[in-house]
Formats: structure tokens, sequence, C-alpha cells
């Protein structure tokens, strides 16, 4: 079960890489979180440790983060914590990988487009400000945390590009997943769908390959997952 | 107690969360900070220093997040969690709660005991193997299951195993104890062989098994494994045996078949030109990689047809066939070598910018030479790189080989080689740019660059260049740098702009410097040897030069430099993590030593003659480092030498006959690294010993004390203070043919400071292969320090060592040593032949510390000391000399198996004074030796024959001993 929730967290990791548009989640109380040992009366739990990445460390609060500034895009779930933090998981695997390719650096400009994208999920220069400081990030940090996510989109595409499908690839696709190329419970016709098919088609063979790649960085890569579902 | 906090903890697992607002807390200003492990507080202050989080600021995200993460960095904790509460005042408390990871110290089993064919140490062991020392406890379930697995293995199929850790708050450690509940074992209850490699019954022997014993699939797996492995030997090579159970529904039962197929017995046959033996286990590897299969023949038929080309029968051919005779199946290479081919000249041609001298380096066939096609296609490829490197980016070589008309026989064929060249036009850089740096200067980044103005353009000197400017920035924190370039070449070819683009990215910094896992040494010993600090840019070079420093200091095991990240990009944490070696060492052995000396005795009319002496030694040696944590060392080193007295008309001090402690050194050292904070390294040295020479013994008792500055890796200066007391006896010389200065002062005080500077770039210390030794001493005695005798000396050595790969590996070790010294005039009194006391300048230096040389490590012809001139000879025994020199050349070939043999020519002589150098009268010797590469270095043998031996010397000596001579 756990694997089928990564594959899915994984598929959307890369289609939202792909496509470049950040997913505006609906932002839950991840912060909200439980007492591990009170104390005091009204003590509350702030922050603690999530996981360890190849050296990089994932918090409580850089889970509440990724869901109100939108760095991942699947925010939804029976765990919305064990989601993202899959999802943030996956991302230092990935990032130590790019790191180690260094693939072309984006633009300033593409940054500077992304930084104004979160911010337009805010609805004021004030907010925005304060969720920064809620989160204890400042403008450089969540600009350098966007920066590694271009790289990371452009790491991917150089990477696991695959080659235009044939005619009869895209029939055989449509043919097996009509239910997705449908609408009102009718199918709609191959030439109508043929754009979103060879999409569709070409995101399944990036994400195997992807798959095939996480698989074997995680066995590669020392993972440690403190989360426990309840307790966080 | 510790039962009491584990059923503690329980709750807390399942408490219920409790929902706030960040909001409420931040901002406001903090009350107090409290760290607590498992309820207790902790008042460690290195710890406490690892908090962003003060009293008296507002409460920051930010602040929380840092000390988290150093915090969780430690290593020790399984988690940290943050608590706030806002107080009655309206500020905030903030608490960090450490969760100990609770390494598992101790493992404890119920229900193992008494569960037949499992043994309770032997699980210990696979889990200590498997987990290690000291598990973690977040592991128990996963080790729970591992023993259920060893249990499994073992027959019971039902076993299951249940882990339940009790934790210790004091030590933070906890106890496993497993649960086994094993449940039936399997027995077999039938056994089946299939199959007909073996007769059933010696595989039922071999396995091992019969009806009714336990079902062990572990066991049954390996000694299949053996059966499998005997049909290989036997020449099966495709020999395979699986074991299928079936096990009863309560799985009390089970019924094996056991299925052997042997396969082919395969024989490897070859016909045709013949192939040499010792090759075709190389060539055809099948007894050695146990298996025939269609890939492995084909590869050992092109081997086969590369060898013979490799050896001039450019035609060869090799193939296989299989058939089947019998139940064997035989495997048959055939081989046709072909005429030999062999050059006849070779011929260059088109080369007009490089002369055929200048290309020298690549031509490898020459005239008379067997013809290898992969040779000389190797040889234009070494052609074009020479004429790339001079910067002809376009030149070609292309060879050919035409054999010629008249063969000298019917199995020779002669070739003509030419290689045809293609220069093309030379390109020069014309200049070299640097685009898109900011951060740092181009004049850095182009220093050191192998493309410069006015030199050849060389593409792979481009690719070297761009790595290294990507290297700069990496060593500057730019870890995502990227640098591309372009050759910028005119449109005619000769003139190369190079350019190179920088892309930045962002610098990454040293937030914090996390040390743990020193028990013993101080955190500041160890952080001075690390080449950042907090705030300076993460480079790569200050991060592998920290870890060799660390590792140099001797003090770890194990050093390890992880970097942390924590949500940003720009900063991380280093974490140094060490495991401490142990404080106390020592160190003991023995040995034999074997070497000529000279006996006989000048002082009682004798002439020197040598004599084999055997003397066993012995050594114990005792430290202890990390005084105090902070590196200090202090060591104690006794060396003993069992000696014969009365060697040879030599008597010692004590008695006559048999073996003594004629022979002795206790040293005592203290370390003090890196004295008052500076990069010098201090030592204290005292000590105590008598050592025999060649025409007198000598005890003495010396204090040191040595200043020793590293200036690089190989270079090193030392300057010392030395006060000793030497007192000769047993001098084996008359009186009146002593030097006057033995004579004065039979015990002599002297008071020395010296200087040295060593540059030591050999690649192993003890045997070296390659690299340079130099050094260079000054030393001064004078009355003015409290010297008795005073006296200028200085000592130069130089070596070179150089591997010679074409040559299996040989090493040419070369060495020189010279030593001159002057005495300072004092003026004795002595009393002459007549009884009266006269007064005599002294202009010699005191014997123990004059020149010597002969003997194992200096001129290995002549026994110990024996060399002199006229002047520094009295009988053949030497009296030492205020001047020496000393020439050595080695060649030394390893052999196999720790063996090596050695070919040696010394020569070398001592002078009664500096001018009295003459090269003329060095005295030389030729020799071989053999060399056993032994754990505490090499074991030495040589025999070395005199080049020009005068009446009286024996022709040879023979020398045993640990170490190269030089």
């Amino acid at each position: 079960m756990r694997r089928v929730v990564r594959r899915v967290i994984a598929l959307w990791t890369v289609a939202w890489c792909a496509a470049g548009v950040p997913f505006v989640p609906e932002a839950p109380a991840v912060l909200g979180a439980r007492t591990q040992q009170p104390r005091t009366r009204g003590e509350e739990v702030i922050d603690r440790m999530l996981a360890v990445v190849a050296g990089d460390l994932i918090m409580m609060s850089d889970v509440a983060a990724a869901v109100e500034f939108g760095l991942v895009p699947q925010t939804a779930g029976p765990d919305v914590n064990r989601t993202v933090l899959s999802q943030l998981i996956d991302r230092s695997l990935m990032l130590a990988e790019v790191d180690r390719y260094a693939p072309p650096e984006p633009s300033r400009d593409a940054v500077d487009r992304e930084f104004a994208s979160v911010r337009e999920r805010f609805a004021s220069a004030e907010s925005f400000q304060e969720a920064l400081a809620r989160y204890g990030v400042d403008d450089a940090s969540l600009r350098a945390t966007l920066r590694a996510n271009l790289r990371l989109r452009a790491y991917l595409a150089q990477r696991f590009s695959t080659v235009p499908p044939l005619d009869g690839e895209i029939a055989e696709y449509y043919r097996r997943h009509l239910d997705r190329f449908s609408r009102g419970g009718q199918p709609r016709p191959l030439d109508e769908v043929r754009a979103d098919v060879i999409q569709a088609l070409e995101l399944d063979r990036r994400q195997t390959m992807v798959d095939d790649w996480l698989a074997a960085l995680r066995r590669r890569v020392t993972i440690t997952d403190v989360y426990t579902p309840g307790l966080h | 107690m510790r039962r009491l906090w584990a059923l503690a903890v329980v709750p807390l697992l399942v408490a219920t969360p409790a929902s706030a607002d960040l909001a409420d807390f931040l901002g406001k200003p903090v009350a107090r900070v409290v760290v607590e492990v498992e309820g207790r507080p902790v008042n460690d202050s290195a710890m406490l220093a690892l908090l962003v989080s003060e009293a008296g600021k507002p409460l920051r995200m930010r602040d929380v997040r840092a000390s988290v993460a150093h915090l969780f960095s430690l290593g020790r904790f399984a988690d940290v969690v943050v608590h706030a509460a806002v107080t009655a005042n309206g500020s905030v408390s903030v608490r960090y709660e450490l969760i100990p990871i609770h390494e598992i110290e101790r493992m404890q089993f119920a229900g193992l005991a008494g569960v037949a064919g499992v043994d309770e140490a032997a699980v210990r062991e696979a889990l200590v193997e498997r987990f290690g020392a000291l598990p973690p406890a977040t592991r128990a379930t996963e080790m729970g299951a591992f023993v259920a697995e060893q249990l499994q293995e073992r027959g019971y199929r039902r076993a299951s195993v249940s882990a339940r850790t009790q934790l210790e708050h004091t030590a933070e450690r906890s106890t496993l104890v497993f649960e086994v509940t094993s449940g039936p074992r399997t027995t077999v209850s039938e056994i089946r062989v299939v199959g007909t490699g073996m007769p059933p019954d010696q595989v039922i022997r071999r396995l091992g098994v019969a009806r009714g014993t336990a079902y062990e699939p572990g066991l049954l797996a390996g000694r299949l494994e053996r059966i499998v492995d005997t049909l290989k030997q036997q020449g099966h090579y495709n020999a395979r045996a699986t074991v299928t159970p079936q096990f009863s529904e309560d799985d009390r039962v089970a019924s094996v078949l056991v299925s052997v197929a042997p396969g082919p017995k395969i024989r490897v046959e070859f016909s045709g030109d013949p192939l040499p033996p010792d090759r075709r286990d190389d060539l055809v590897p099948v007894a050695r990689e146990g298996a025939a299969d269609e890939d492995l023949l084909e590869d050992s038929a092109q081997r086969i047809q590369e060898f013979f080309r490799s050896q001039g029968y450019r035609d060869a051919t090799a193939t296989f066939t299989r058939e089947t005779q019998g139940d064997d199946l035989v495997v048959r290479f055939t081989m046709s070598r072909g005429p030999l081919y062999r050059v006849a000249r070779v011929d260059i041609a088109g080369n007009i910018s490089l002369s055929t001298s200048d290309l020298a380096p690549a031509l490898r066939l020459r005239d008379g030479q067997v013809f290898s096609a992969a040779v000389l296609s190797a040889q234009a490829s070494a052609i074009q790189d020479i004429y790339a490197r001079r910067g002809f980016p376009a030149a070609r070589a292309v060879p050919d080989a035409q054999p010629l008309e008249n063969p000298p026989g019917p199995q020779q064929v002669l070739v003509v080689v030419r290689i045809e060249i293609t220069e093309g036009v030379r390109t020069v850089v014309g200049t070299v740019r640097i685009e898109g740096n900011t951060s740092l200067a181009t004049a850095t980044l182009t220093e050191g660059l192998g493309l410069q103005p006015g030199e050849p353009f060389y593409r792979t000197q481009l690719v070297i260049d761009q790595d290294a400017i990507q290297l700069k920035y990496a060593n500057a924190g730019f870890r995502s740098a990227t640098v591309s370039s372009s050759p910028g070449l005119s449109e005619d070819g000769t003139v190369a702009d190079v350019r190179f683009t920088v892309e930045e990215g962002p610098q990454v910094f040293v937030d914090h410097v996390l040390i743990v896992g020193n028990r013993r040494t101080n955190t500041d010993t160890i952080r001075r040897e690390l080449q950042f600090k907090s705030g300076d840019p993460l480079g790569l070079a200050a991060i592998a030069e920290s870890q060799r420093r660390l590792a140099t200091l001797g003090l770890f095991r194990r050093t390890r430099v992880t970097e942390l990240g924590h949500g940003t990009e720009t900063s991380r944490d280093v974490l140094i993590t060490v495991e401490e070696a142990p404080v106390t060492t020592i160190g003991y052995g023995g040995g034999l030593e074997t070497k000529p000396v000279l006996r006989g005795s000048a002082a009682a009319g004798g002439f020197a003659s040598e004599q084999l002496e055997f003397a066993p030694r012995a050594f114990f040696e005792v430290g202890r480092r990390n005084l105090f944590g902070k590196n200090r060392s202090v060591n104690a080193f006794t060396r003993v030498s069992f000696r014969p007295q009365n060697f040879g008309g030599q008597s010692t001090s004590t008695a006559a006959g048999g073996y003594g402690f004629s022979e002795y050194r206790v040293l005592g050292t203290y370390r003090e690294p890196r004295v008052r904070n500076t990069a010098a390294d201090a030592f204290l040295t005292g000590t105590v010993e008598q050592q025999r020479r060649a025409t007198f013994n000598f005890a003495r008792r010396a204090f040191t004390a040595e200043l020793l500055r590293r200036i690089t890796r190989q270079t090193s200066v030392t300057g010392n203070y030395q006060l000793q007391r030497t007192e000769l006896f047993d001098e084996r010389i008359a009186e009146n043919d002593r030097l006057l200065v033995d004579r004065l002062f039979p015990q002599v005080r002297l008071s020395s400071f010296s200087l040295s500077a060593i540059r030591d770039a050999r690649d192993d210390l003890i045997d070296p292969t390659s690299g340079t030794y130099l050094s260079a001493n000054a030393q001064v005695a004078g009355r003015r320090i409290g010297s008795e005798v005073g006296y200028l000396k200085s000592y130069w050595t130089g070596q070179l060592f150089r591997s010679v790969p074409e040559l299996h590996r040989m090493v040419v070790a070369t060495s020189v040593r010279v030593g001159v010294a002057s005495g300072f005039p004092r003026v004795g009194t002595i009393v002459d032949d007549e009884g009266k006391e006269v007064s005599a300048t002294v202009r010699d230096l005191p014997a123990s510390e004059r020149f010597f040389a002969g003997g194992d490590t200096t001129v290995r012809g002549y026994a110990l000391d024996q060399l002199g001139t006229a002047d520094t000879l009295t009988g053949g025994f030497p009296k030492g000399g205020n001047a020496l020199v000393v020439f050595n050349a080695e060649l030394r070939l390893p052999v196999g198996r720790g063996l090596g043999l050695v070919g040696f020519f010394d020569t070398g002589n001592v002078f009664a004074r500096t001018a009295a150098i003459d090269l003329g009268q060095l005295r030389s010797s030729l020799g071989f030796g053999v060399r056993y590469r032994s754990p505490v270095g090499p074991i030495r043998v040589d025999m070395g024959f005199k080049a020009n031996r005068r009446p009286g010397e024996d022709p040879t000596a023979v020398h045993i001993s640990l170490g190269q001579a030089f």
C-alpha cells in the first residue's frame, strides 16, 4: 500500500515538475501537532525532526511550509504529513543526485517568476512575510529552494527525455486507457484527444523511468524516517 | 526502576494531539529555554551552546529550526521535539525534548534455551555481524525478524520472535529481549535423489540427512554447493543441483527431493599451433570460472587470437568446436598462427614541424621487432597526441604496414611500417577570457591554468582547465557552479581565443561545526585541525584537508565529516564524527641481527679482521597518547641487544665469555603538539644508552628539547638543544694512537644546538618506491653554552626513488650522504712519553660525534665502521674522521609473494679532515640481497663484495637486518 502511495506521489512530482505549474493546495493545519511530553499547561509542539535524507534534515516545519508555499504537488490524503513528507524525501533524494551532475543553472528571471508565483498565493505582502516567519525561512532561502526545484525539473527533463511515441503505440495506449479519455461516460475520439494521449503516454514512460531511478536511490542512500502516523 | 521507565513511555506514544496556532508563540519574548533528555535537564555547556533560541530574545522559528538541526545532528537522538508555552506574563518558555537513540547494549533470549540445534552464541554473533555491536533500539523489530529467520534456517519453520526493548535512562542504553517461540522442528520424512552425477547413497551421505533428521535448509544449501563444486572439479562445469522440499500441512515433516544434474564432463583440448601451457588457464579460463558457456568460449578464442597477434602472428586465427564423445563434451580450440611478421623498418613521413626525435617517445615498434597491429595503432594515436600537445589539433597519423616481397623464409614476413602524418595548422592560444564570474576574480581563476596566451592550444587541456576552474569554485563553496568552455578558433584555425563561461550558483557557507564522538579528546584539539569554521565558505578542499589532518592526529580509529542541510540551501552544518582509538599502546618484538664486525685489538698490537656476529635483540615500547585530551603523548622505548662478550678479542667491561646486555637504549619522549598555540610541536626526550662501536664502547645520557615546525605536508624544519654526557670505555686502540680529544676527554659533556630542514616526498617511509628525500643538518657545540668541547658539524642527505613500470615495477634507489665537521681549537694538558705534562691543542670531535662508515646502512662490503683512510685507521681499526662521503645505488626487483631481489653498488669513505676528502680514495662494494616484505617492514639479507680489497680483508660481508639500507 505504501509503495502504491509513493508511486502516486512520485507521478505527481514528475507531472508537476514537467508542467512547471505550482499546485495550489488546501493548506491543512500541519503544525497543529501533538505534544510528545507535555509539561506545562498550554505547552505545544512547535517543531520536531521527521526525516534525514542524504544529510538533509526534514522537519515538521518543512512539511508545513511545503504545503503553505505550494512546494510539493500533492497535499491531500488520509495522512497529509506522510504524503508531504514522502514527497520531500523523494525531492531530497533527487536533489542529492542533481548536485552530482550539475544541470544548467536556472536564470534569475525563472527564479523570480517562481518566487512571484508563490507570493501570489498570499493576499498581501504582510501575510506572505508572516508565513515566511512562521516557518523560519526568509526570501533568500525560499528563492534557493525554488531554484533547486527548477534545477531538479531541468535535470529530470534532461535525463528522462522520451522519444515521441509511434502511431501504433498512441492507439494502443488510448485503447487501454479509454476511461481516462472519456466525457460523460463516452470515450472521446482519438483524433480529438490525441495530444492528451501523447502527453499521458510520455508521462507514464517517464514515470516508469523515474520510479526505477528513485528505487535505486532509496537502496543506495541512507534514509532515516522517524515519522510515526498519529504521533506527529 | 528501568522497567517503570519503559511503561512510562507507552502512554506518551498514544497521547492525543492538542492544536495551537504558532502565532500564539512567535515574536513573544523567550522567558527561558530548557533542554531535557527523558525528563532530565541537560547542563552540558557544549550541547547548550548549540541552541540558537535564547532567553530574552523574541521567539523566532528560524532559531528553533536551527537549534533542532544542531541537536539532531549530534547523532545521539532519535528525535528532537520543541515545546512552547505562553507564561503568565505573556512571554514564552521553550523546551527542547531530546529522545535518545538508546543503543542496544545487551541482548537477552527468552525461550531459546533448550531449542535443539540452535546455539545462542551463534545467533548472537550473527546479530552483531548484521546489525553492529551497538544497534539503535529502533531496529528491534528488524532484529526480531532476523532471529526468526535464523530459527527457520535450522528447521523451525513456524518460529516466531518478538523483540522488546528495555530502556535504560541513565546511560541511554537499552536491553533487547527476544521472546522466542520456536514451534515444532521440521524433520525429513523421505529423501529421494534423482540424477546421474553421483551415486544417490553418496549424495545422501554428503548431505548428512536421513529420515528423521532435522530439515535445515541453510545447511542443505551449503552442502549441496560443495557437491556441485566437487562435480565441477571433476570437469562437470555445467553441474547443477537443487533441493525441493514438500511439507506436510502442519510443517512437521518434509519430503525432500534432491536433483543432481552433472551435465557432461567437459574437456578442453588444443590443436594446431602450440599455445604455451602456462598461458592456457588465463586465455581459456574454463576451469577457473567453472563454466563453459558460449560467451566464455567465444571470449577465449578471441583472447587466443589476440595473444598470437601480439606475438607478431598478424594472421593468427583461433576457433573452437564442441563435440560429444560418449558422456564427455570435448571443446577443442584450433589455432593457426600463420607466418611471423617482423618489422623491417619504420618510416615516418609528413612530419615537418616536429622532428622524428620529437616523436621518439611514441615510437614503440622498432626494426627487427615482432610486428603487432595493435601496437602500431597505439603508436599512431600517441603521435597524434604529441602533435595535439604541441598545438596541432587537426594532426592525423595514419598507420600502414606493407610486407616486403621476398620474405626471409616461408614462416616469416618482413613488413615496412609507415606512418603518414598530416600536420594541419598550428593553433596558438590568443587570449583566455572568463565570463560570468562575479565572486571570484579572473586573476584567481586563470592562475595555474595550462592554456596561456602564446602557448600551443591543446583541446584536452581546455577540458582540464575547465575542471580546474570548476574546482576552484567548489573550493570556495559554490557547489553547483558550472563552467563551460569554447576554444574560439579563428577562421584559419591558427589562433584560439579561449573563453570559459561560469554559472556560479549560490555559495554555501558553514553554519555550525558540530563535533561528536570525542570522549577523551578535547574539542579544541579537533577544532584546530579543521580548515573551516562557522561562517566560512564550505569548500571541498577544506573538508578533504580537515579529514586528512584529523586522521594524521593518530587519536582516532575513524573520522567522518558529514554535511547537514536543514532547510536553507545556502548554509550547512558540518558534523565531525570521531571514534577514538585506545590511548595506551604497547609494542614489543625481537629479532636476530647478523653483521660482520671487526675483531682483534689494536691496543694489543693486533690487526683488525672481520668476523660474523649474531646478536639477538628485543624491544619494548609503551605509549600513552591524548594526555589531558590535548593530543599530548608520552612514550617509553627500550631496546636491548645480547651481544657476545669478549667477542673476537674484544672484552666488555663486565665479564668475559657468553652473551650480555652489551647494548641497550632507553628513551622517554614527551610530545606537546602546537606548543603555545603555534604551528610547532615540541618534544622533550631523555636517553640512556650504551653502544658498541668497532674500536670503543660508549655510555651516554642525554636530554634533548626539540621544536618541529611542519612547513608543508612534505617539508619541515626542526631546531633542538641537546645536553649529553658520554663516557668511552673498552677502547681497542692503544692510548698513544688515540686522538688527543679521546685521551683528554674519555668522559665528555657536550652542549649543542642544531637546526635541520627536511623535505620528504617519498611515497612510503619504510619501503619507498618513488619520491625524494632531502635533509640538511647543522650543529654547533661550544664552551659558552656549557660544552667541554666545541665543534661545528653538518650532515647532508639526498635520496631518490623511481619505479620503472616497464621493468616489472623495479625500483631504482640512489642515495648521497655527505658529512663535514670541524672542532674549535682547545688547549689541554697531557702527559708525554717521558711522563712530562705538556699542553696540546685539540681540534677533533669527540669519538661519539665523529663520522664512521662501513656496515649494513653505508658501504655493505665492509664490516661496521671498517672504512677509513690511512689517517683514520690504526692497524685496520677505525678512529673516525671529520668528513664522510657515501654514495649508494640499488635496483629493487619484486618477484612476488612479498619477496624481492636487490642488486647494489655502494662507495664511500671517512676522511680525517674536510680538506682531505678525496673521491679517488672512496672504497666500493658490489652486492646482491633478498628482501621479504614482512608486516613490520622489509627483512633484509645483503651480501656485499669488496671491489678493491686490501690484504687481510675478507672478500665479502653478510648483513641480516630489518628495513631498507636507505
